[in-house]
Order: C-alpha cells, then structure tokens, then sequence
C-alpha cells in the first residue's frame, strides 16, 4: 500500500512537473525583443497619466478599477494583441477584450 | 557602478544563490523524509477500527482524511472549521500562484483571479483563529511550543505581505515573474526591488527551508501513516500477515 501510493504520488508529481514546466520566455518590454514584445503606434505621445512609468506600469488597473479612466480609454491608443495581453498572458491577468 | 547598484547587485546574487539552495533542500529533504516513512517497518497490522476491510476502502480512507480531516471533526467542531478553511485557503492560493510558475500560464488558473483576494483575506482569518485558540484556550495554550507558533506566525506574515504586494503597496508582477522563471529555467534574473516583495520572498523561502524537516510535513506523511493506509483484514482467512522483521527459525 505504502509503496503504491508514493510511487503514484512521484508519478503524478513528475507528470504534473514535466506537463506544466515553463519555457524561458523573454519578459515583456516596450520596444523590446521576443515575442512577448510591447509595440506601440510611434506617433501616439504618452499622455501624463503614464509618467513615471514605472508607477503607471504597477498601478494602471487601480485607475481603471477607480473609475478614472475607463477601458475604453485605453483602448484609443492600446491594441490589446500587441500593447495590452503581452503582458496580461505573461504574468496570468484577465486578457483585455475589445 | 555607485554604491546602492553595487550592494544591489550584491545582494541579488544572495537571492539568486539562496534560492537554488533552498529549492534544493526542500527537494532533497522531502524525498529524505519520505523515503524515511516509507522504509519504517511496520511489524503488525494496526488499522484504526472501524476500518474498511479492502485495500481500495483504505486508498479511500485516506483520501477522506486529506480532503475532509474527518477525525478532526468527531474531536472538535470548531477547530475542523478553522483547519479546514486554513487548508481550502492555502491550496486556492498556492494554486493561484502558479500563474508565476507556468508559462503559458493554465486557463483555470486565470478563471481564479477574481477569488484571489478572497482567499487571501480567509487564509489570514484561519490563521488568525488557529493562533487565537492556541493561545486563548488553556489546554492548547499549556500544549503548544515554539514550532506551533512559529509556522503560524510564518505563515500569517507570508499571507499579509502576500495581500499588501498584490493588492496595496503592488509590485510589478512582470519582473515577479521573469524572476521566478529566470530561476526555474537557469536564466536568472535580479528580483524586483520592491521591499515588500523581497521580504515576502525571503519568508517563503524559510518556509520552504523549514517545510521538510517539521511539523508541516504532515502533508506529506498522511499518505503514510500506518493506522490510516491499512485495511482491516486481521480476521480474514487467507491473509495472515508475515513481520517483515521476522527471521527463519532454526
């Protein structure tokens, strides 16, 4: 019984490790490389919402979520498929649908 | 390089090197603890009675006591309650985060964000509680020692920085995870430098550290515990139960 039950439970663990094991992926970056690569449209200027970026990029859904931008907002410069999901993909956020 | 960057650098290293360290210990040390249950004789049969008399009743068992801790519940209502909420928190958290560990993260761990923060807020109340009846009620509080706090305490602060990274004081989940995949795909990278996060991070990693060689090994040890995983069939014609320390005698 003992036996059985941890070879089955190494079995499951390895099947489950080796079934969801992440590949290397590079992380998502403005203008960066990889597929995971942010693109924005050049001749749209980052409004003043955005700056410092570094606040704008941890904060962005608590604006959202307070009612002071909408998603529709956003979606007047962001295409969702190339500047919004990259990033929700990568770290598991609910996609931005259009 | 100025001073910060370099003590930075530094101490991404350590973090870096900690961590292989700790993941190796925990891998090491349950497989260490494990095969320990696994190689401890059992020289008579000892099911608890009543017990189900077949080995798939006992497979059944003991998937009973994982899921519902049904001994718990005939000894005190209460702290089933409390321990199994803990336990139902724990996992939807933990389950949650594999969206740190998977890439491309699994559609049923995106279908749990909204519940996320659910989970956390109850997996901190059972903390709360479990630690509340250790210390307010005399007989738990003359029975309890240090190991008994100190995983509560370990795991309420792990929880309530847990909370405050995602939902107050947010880290950018982006460099979060690039960290923990550089790590799992040998492509490290710094950790994000958010205090928070390095001290939630730092606190897993003494529970991880920790895990295998205390108490909380009970996850692991309810698949083997004798008087749970045997079935009943001392009476039964056919199946007389030979010691494994027996020798021949002469």
């Amino acid at each position: 019984m003992r036996r059985i039950a941890l070879i089955l439970a190494v079995l499951i663990m390895l099947a489950l490790i080796v079934g969801f094991y992440p590949t290397y992926v590079e992380k998502p970056v403005k203008d960066g490389s990889g597929p995971m690569a942010i693109r924005l449209a050049p001749e749209l200027p980052a409004p003043q919402t955005h700056s410092p970026l570094d606040w704008w990029q941890t904060h962005h859904m608590d604006v959202v979520n307070q009612g002071h931008l909408t998603q529709d907002d956003c979606l007047y410069c962001h295409d969702p498929q190339t500047s919004c999901n990259n990033c929700h993909n990568y770290v598991g956020a609910k996609p931005i649908t259009e | 390089m100025d001073t910060s960057t370099a003590l930075w650098t530094l101490a991404s290293y350590f973090i870096i090197g900690l961590s292989y360290l700790v993941g190796l210990t925990f891998v090491l040390g349950l497989m260490w603890r494990l095969w320990g249950y696994l190689r401890t004789p059992m020289p008579w049969p000892e099911a608890t009675t009543p017990a189900p008399e077949t080995e798939s009743g006992a497979v059944t068992r003991v998937i009973g006591d994982v899921f519902l801790f049904p001994n718990l519940f005939k000894a005190d209502k209460l702290l089933w309650a409390g321990a199994w909420v803990f336990h139902l928190a724990l996992f939807a958290i933990l389950f949650r985060h594999l969206r740190y560990f998977t890439f491309p993260v699994p559609g049923i761990v995106l279908t749990m964000e909204s519940l996320a923060l659910f989970f956390g807020y109850l997996f901190g109340m059972a903390v709360l509680y479990l630690l509340w009846r250790r210390l307010a009620l005399p007989r738990t509080l003359y029975l309890s020692g240090l190991p008994d706090y100190f995983a509560l305490v370990l795991l309420g602060i792990i929880a309530g920085t847990g909370i405050m990274v995602s939902y107050w004081a947010h880290v950018y989940l982006v460099d979060v995870k690039a960290f923990i995949l550089g790590l799992l795909t040998l492509h490290p990278v710094p950790p994000p430098m958010h205090p928070l996060f390095i001290i939630h991070y730092l606190l897993v990693l003494v529970l991880m550290f920790y895990f295998p060689f205390s108490k909380l090994l009970h996850a692991g040890g309810v698949f083997f515990s004798p008087s749970r995983n045997q079935p009943y069939q001392v009476q039964k014609p056919g199946k007389r139960y030979v010691n494994p320390w027996d020798y021949p005698v002469r």
